[in-house]
């Protein structure tokens, strides 16, 4: 379903609709974000990078044909870009940042340092404390749907199948579970 | 804001709401600056879940990358050079609706001048299928193949054998 909103969503820019293209930034700006912090560790050197990847995605788009899915070709596009900018500055990625083939297989987790400012350190270290908490004090019906969606990757279909519910009621319990995160979040990023 | 439309955010994020659907999230999220800040937080919350150490793009990411996009000229790619996945998937209904349509039109023909109901008409077309004969349980099988030595009387041989028995029971 991702992917044929994806394809949808390109023939509409390609088109002449550049909202439509805010709403494919809007969905992989994390990705993308983090795929290029594997490269670049400075985040706002890394966001600049992200940027740089989303406008020259747009240019290149008159040539995207669908022989690959989108987001593989951005990912791609967000590689090049991020080793590029290394070149121009005339770094090596040294042996903490990860290879080519292993950012095309490349999932969110794993540790990433981080350079913000100590007050950005100090936002983001509530923040994550903030949805920890948020967790732990869900109901367990709520706890255990999300923990299945977002630590596990299992789809809906599968939660279902494994808390022996219908697929209606997974829906409910994760939206209900993000509700109730959301509700820690929202005073802390305003 | 709409529950509804909340939680087909929710589903949206996890890539399992249907497009159509799905399309209708991405356009309010384009006009309405409270539920793309909500996008951007269920977004946020996703990530530091899965990585406390992501690196999280701000609140105005997405806009500063479309007040530069709004400097670019508009695209305009000519129908013909669409995506070749699109344009496969849209051959490959067509095809398969021709196919549906040539056959209720050979079927219809049949009845025209044939005595023989259309649904034993349609039996008969699905009895030629070997993967048909395959599974068939052996009274229906029977039933059929008694029917099907009358298709020749009828003229309804050599009817298309891909037809597919759109609604019927085994049950007589």
């Amino acid at each position: 379903m991702g992917e044929e909103l994806d394809e949808e969503l390109v023939r509409r820019v390609q088109q002449g609709d550049k909202k439509a293209f805010d709403s494919l930034v809007r969905k992989y700006q994390y990705k993308i974000a983090q795929l290029i912090n594997r490269y670049i560790k400075d985040q706002h050197e890394a966001l600049d990078v992200a940027q740089e990847t989303f406008i020259k995605a747009y240019r290149a788009l008159p040539g995207f044909r669908g022989d690959s899915a989108f987001y593989t070709w951005l990912y791609r596009i967000a590689i090049n870009t991020a080793k590029n900018h290394l070149s121009m500055r005339s770094r090596r990625p040294t042996d903490d940042e990860i290879e080519i083939e292993d950012a095309e297989q490349f999932e969110s987790g794993g540790r990433l340092r981080n350079y913000e400012t100590p007050e950005g350190v100090l936002l983001s270290e509530e923040i994550a404390a903030a949805i920890q908490d948020a967790l732990v004090k869900l109901p367990d019906e709520l706890r255990t749907a999300i923990t299945l969606r977002e630590f596990e990757g299992l789809s809906y279909d599968e939660i279902a199948q494994v808390m022996g519910c219908p697929v209606g009621t997974v829906r409910s319990r994760i939206f209900r579970a993000r509700e109730a995160i959301d509700k820690r979040l929202e005073p802390l990023i305003r | 804001m709409n529950e509804e439309l909340k939680q087909d955010l929710s589903a949206m994020l996890d890539d399992e709401l249907e497009t159509s659907r799905a399309s209708k999230v991405m356009g309010r999220i384009s006009s309405d600056r409270e539920f793309g800040r909500l996008m951007h937080r269920y977004q946020m919350a996703q990530e530091l879940m899965r990585s406390p150490d992501a690196l999280i793009p701000d609140a105005g990411f997405a806009d500063r990358v479309a007040g530069l996009i709004t400097e670019e000229p508009a695209l305009l790619v000519p129908r013909a050079a669409v995506s070749r996945r699109y344009r496969d998937k849209v051959v490959n209904l067509a095809l398969a609706a021709s196919v549906a349509a040539v056959a209720i039109m050979v079927g219809r023909s049949i009845t025209t001048h044939s005595p023989i109901e259309s649904g034993e008409i349609l039996a008969q077309v699905q009895m030629q299928s070997p993967t048909v004969k395959a599974s068939m349980e052996p009274d229906l099988r029977d039933y059929l193949t008694m029917h099907n030595e009358s298709s020749q009387k009828a003229g309804a041989a050599g009817v298309l054998p891909s037809v597919r028995l759109v609604s019927g029971s085994t049950s007589r």
